[in-house]
């Protein structure tokens, strides 16, 4: 994987604005280990442009980003999954557009500009432009060619699009014309857009609104050449030879004039060559220079190295490495709220999100992860998981927008104990779990009238009359002559969470026992498929999904002596493990899913996971899961009297319950 | 006749299969013209149609017959089934899903070689005629652990696949179905198409060829087509608030 020149949105190209000490690189590090774990650095960095209310932003991506997504699915037809990068950009598999844009926010012409911008990147995969290697490998290695190509590129898929969609010809001119879409930058650098050479202008033309063609002189008669050939041509196989063709020749003329890249309009994004090239995979006897990065760079890297300086031409002193550096950098985002930080390689939202995103940190940060030692970031044990666990975005209520792949919630099995424990509080409670499996069977999970049964309250009318007149006419009647309300078991699933953060050791852990054990006894004995986890976990990494008992694990031995030997510690990141159980909840068959959770009290784990900034996560994990069928249920069991008032905010009203004991569930379910 | 374009070789196949009294199977998604296929190929048969709409409350018995009383006495009425078979029709089922289990136990003696069916309450053994053939259809899209179709039942029939047509085809059938020009048909098929690109994800079906024919009824008789659209593909395709802006969208992208 090569070190990405990766998109970020502020003026440096580097995480946090810091340059990674490219001088360390040849010191500590093989190149295979700098490329890794300076890329590792970029994806956990955070969101590109916070979201801060009322400062520079216009309508964020989130708020259209469902629509949007959907939109260009139907009209280009690839579903490629979204997240996060500005400028916007593509792998070929993800469309990453800006978290949000510049102000004004102005939703329907935001809207609009999020879904050209998304149409240009998809156009110029959909249409072929990033398809030939020899043609990425040389536009990943020269600047010039690459800005010229993808603004020519660029033209040709807007043509293309507006062709094929009339109702996105006006689309594409209002954007266009808008100061934000048009703002000009040479890789993610701005440039000011006066004073532009002539020669540049006519590439301008009918893509922003700041510019004009008709005062370029006489050094911009071949930009305006390549343009009007782009612009009459419709046949694609042509088009991308004459594009090819064209950015070469305008780049020697541009460097005969000494020019640099022509600057790119923000709304037409960014081209990752290196992202392509990787996946195509070059063969061993292939050119694979490509991979080395950007020949102006590598060359100051090597004459600095001859010279000794470092990037501000600074003899090299001693200090941490960049292995630690790197390692420390990475601890502290671990750590903070943000977790995992951003990996952009994002689908927008649902079980191919988690997927993706797991699936990016795994690819991302293969050697610089396992050489860290887990232990050093949480003091908890380190959990062996049977998984890789599953990675979730995480609500700010702050920033009014979600800190991406925030955390990782694992769902290993719990550790059980003497099935003792169990039975013990199954014969103690014999008379509570009678009354809990009654109310049980009699919950309304479906209901409905049908005719035609051997048993029921009423008759089936119609059938009883065919009956009788089976029997006159001397025939066997058939039998089913009832109907009744019947319930589809099948058609619900219940997940039930356990609340095991360390603060519920004690009485309150005593009762979740309690609670479990009934709950288990009557959730059996209505016959729904169902599952029981224990949650906990302080740091964004390491929460946990103990497996008490597993959907498809049958009542045994194992399962009771998990069910009855809960431990405590940790905290409650009560967000993360919401959306873990909607994950799982989502793979299920049946259409109603219902989430139970059993909780001492308020979300809090460290860092700033408490008060309003827990509780806000965790209702905006409910608002999710309620998105996709998912109803979540809240038994406190927190008696300090203000539960009432955050499990409203958390759970919506009517969705909790407060216990006092667990052997009042019997009496207080609805 | 009722008019049918062909998609492919289905009439070919149908009609050696009722050569060679087989049953037939018919899947594909909604409104993509499988019933028509079916009322198409019995015209040109010329065979009677018995269409039954299944549902979960549909017995066995319903499909076969039943006693009703009549004055003092009880009067035997044959089902659909029995009907079918009596006179050599094609029997035609549609969801067969939704049925309940009983009703495919009592089909599969008519699905293979016995191609007979027994109605108890009569005592008698009905041999169906050569002419007599039974359909069922059913949208493997809408198929659930609690529906689904036994891999047992399947193994019975003539497979035929449908799908929505290509683009010419669609806009042609449009065209015969609504009376609409070619340019709004052409308009139509680009929208049914893009919103099928959304099939699971985002929308459970895309606009299938029947709506189409609807929004383009509507603007033949003077509704403007966006609105034509936005009444009919938008409402009916989903309730989901951000899906229907998408497709609102769509509509305005593909129409200008």
């Amino acid at each position: 994987m090569a070190v990405p020149t990766s998109p970020n949105g502020t003026d440096s190209p580097y995480v946090d604005g810091i340059e990674p000490d490219i001088d360390s690189v040849d010191e500590m590090l093989t190149d295979q280990e700098a490329e890794d774990a300076i890329l590792a650095s970029f994806l956990y960095s955070p969101p590109v442009r916070q979201l801060v209310p009322g400062i520079d932003n216009g309508t964020p991506l989130s708020v259209v980003q469902r629509r949007v997504t959907a939109w260009l699915s139907m009209v280009t037809g690839r579903h490629l999954a979204s997240g996060y990068s500005d400028p916007s950009s593509t792998d070929g598999d993800n469309l990453f557009l800006p978290p949000a844009v510049a102000a004004p926010a102005e939703e329907i012409a935001d809207e609009r500009l999020y879904r050209v911008m998304g149409i240009i990147q998809i156009g110029l995969v959909e249409l072929g432009f990033l398809s030939n290697k020899a043609l990425l490998s040389d536009i990943h290695k020269d600047w010039v060619l690459r800005s010229t190509y993808h603004i020519l590129a660029a033209r040709a898929v807007l043509n293309h699009y507006r062709r094929v969609f009339p109702g996105l010809d006006a689309d594409i001119s209002a954007v266009a014309s808008m100061e934000k879409a048009g703002s000009l930058r040479v890789n993610i650098t701005p440039v000011p857009k006066d004073g532009l050479p002539d020669a540049f202008l006519p590439l301008y033309a009918g893509i922003t609104g700041h510019h004009s063609w008709g005062e370029a002189g006489f050094s911009a008669s071949k930009a305006r050449d390549a343009v009007e050939a782009i612009n009459a041509e419709t046949n694609l196989p042509a088009l991308r030879l004459l594009i090819s063709g064209q950015a070469v020749n305008l780049r020697e003329h541009f460097l005969s004039l000494r020019l640099g890249p022509p600057p790119l309009p923000w709304y037409l994004g960014i081209v990752r060559p290196e992202w392509f090239l990787a996946k195509m995979g070059y063969d061993g006897d292939a050119d694979e220079d490509w991979k080395k990065g950007q020949l102006p760079l590598r060359q100051l890297i090597q004459a600095r190295a001859k010279l000794g300086l470092n990037k501000k031409g600074i003899k090299n002193q001693e200090g941490p490495s960049l292995r630690s550096r790197l390692k420390s950098r990475f601890r502290r985002k671990l750590e903070s709220p943000a977790g995992a930080g951003s990996v952009s390689n994002q689908p927008a939202y649902g079980v191919a999100r988690d997927d993706a995103q797991a699936k990016a940190i795994k690819e991302a940060r293969p050697k610089f992860a396992e050489g860290i030692d887990h232990s050093i970031f949480t003091n908890e044990s380190v959990v062996e998981p049977d998984d890789e666990g599953h990675v979730h975005d995480e609500w700010d209520f702050r920033m009014r927008n979600y800190r991406l792949a925030a955390t990782r919630v694992l769902t290993p099995e719990a550790q059980g104990g003497s099935i003792d424990g169990y039975n013990k509080i199954v014969q103690t409670h014999k008379a509570e779990i009678t009354r809990i499996q009654r109310q049980f069977e009699a919950l309304r999970i479906e209901e409905r009238w049908r005719g035609g049964e051997r048993e029921g309250p009423e008759l089936d009318l119609p059938r009883v009359v065919r009956a009788i007149s089976d029997i006159q006419a001397g025939h066997q009647p058939d039998d089913t002559l009832f109907r009744r309300f019947i319930r589809d078991p099948q058609d619900v699933t219940v997940m039930t969470l356990v609340d095991l953060s360390g603060s519920t050791q004690g009485r309150i852990l005593s009762e979740e026992q309690r609670a479990v054990v009934l709950f288990a006894e009557g959730l059996n004995r209505l016959a729904v498929p169902h599952s029981f986890f224990g949650f906990n976990g302080s740091a964004p990494t390491s929460c946990t999904l103990h497996r008490l008992k597993g959907f498809a694990e049958p009542y045994d031995d194992g399962v009771y002596k998990r069910l009855g030997n809960l431990r405590a510690m940790g905290g409650t990141r009560l967000g993360a493990h919401i959306r873990e159980a909607h994950r799982m909840l989502s793979t299920r068959p049946e259409s109603r899913r219902i989430l139970i959770l059993l909780s001492d009290g308020k979300p809090e784990a460290r860092g700033d996971y408490r008060g309003e900034y827990g509780i806000e996560d965790s209702a905006m994990a409910v608002k999710e899961g309620a998105k996709h069928g998912v109803k979540t249920h809240c038994i406190s069991l927190d008696f300090s009297g203000e539960a009432p008032e955050y499990l409203s905010k958390i759970f919506g009203p009517g969705n909790f319950l407060v216990l006092e004991r667990a052997e009042s569930l019997a009496h207080r379910l609805p | 006749m009722v008019y049918y374009r062909p998609t492919g070789d289905e009439i070919e196949v149908f009609e050696t299969a009722a050569k060679n009294k087989l049953p037939v199977l018919l899947k594909g998604p909604t409104g993509c013209g499988k019933s028509r296929f079916v009322r198409y190929i019995a015209e040109k048969m010329g065979r009677k149609l018995i269409t039954v709409s299944c549902q979960e409350d549909l017995s066995g018995s319903d499909l076969t017959g039943r006693f009703l009383l009549e004055g003092g006495s009880t009067v035997w009425r044959d089902g659909p089934l029995t009907t079918a078979i009596r006179e050599g029709a094609i029997c035609y089922l549609d969801e067969v899903v939704e049925a309940r289990a009983d009703v495919l136990t009592v089909i599969h003696p008519l699905t293979d070689d016995r191609r007979a069916l027994h109605i108890d309450r009569l005592g008698e053994e009905l041999e169906a005629p050569d002419d007599f053939m039974i359909v069922i259809s059913y949208n493997p899209g809408y198929q659930s652990v609690t529906k689904e179709l036994k891999e047992s039942t399947r193994q019975r029939f003539v497979s035929l696949s449908f799908d929505y047509p290509e683009a010419d085809a669609e806009a042609e059938i449009i065209m015969e179905e609504s009376g609409c020009d070619a340019d709004v048909a052409k308009q139509l098929v680009r929208l049914g198409k893009a919103s099928r690109n959304l099939r699971a994800h985002g929308l459970k079906e895309g606009a299938s060829t029947r709506i189409l024919v609807y929004a383009a009824k509507l603007n033949v008789a003077g509704l403007p087509l966006d609105l034509a659209c936005r009444s009919t593909l938008v409402g009916s395709l989903t309730d989901d608030e951000e899906m229907s802006k998408a497709l609102d969208e769509l509509v305005r992208t593909v129409l200008g």
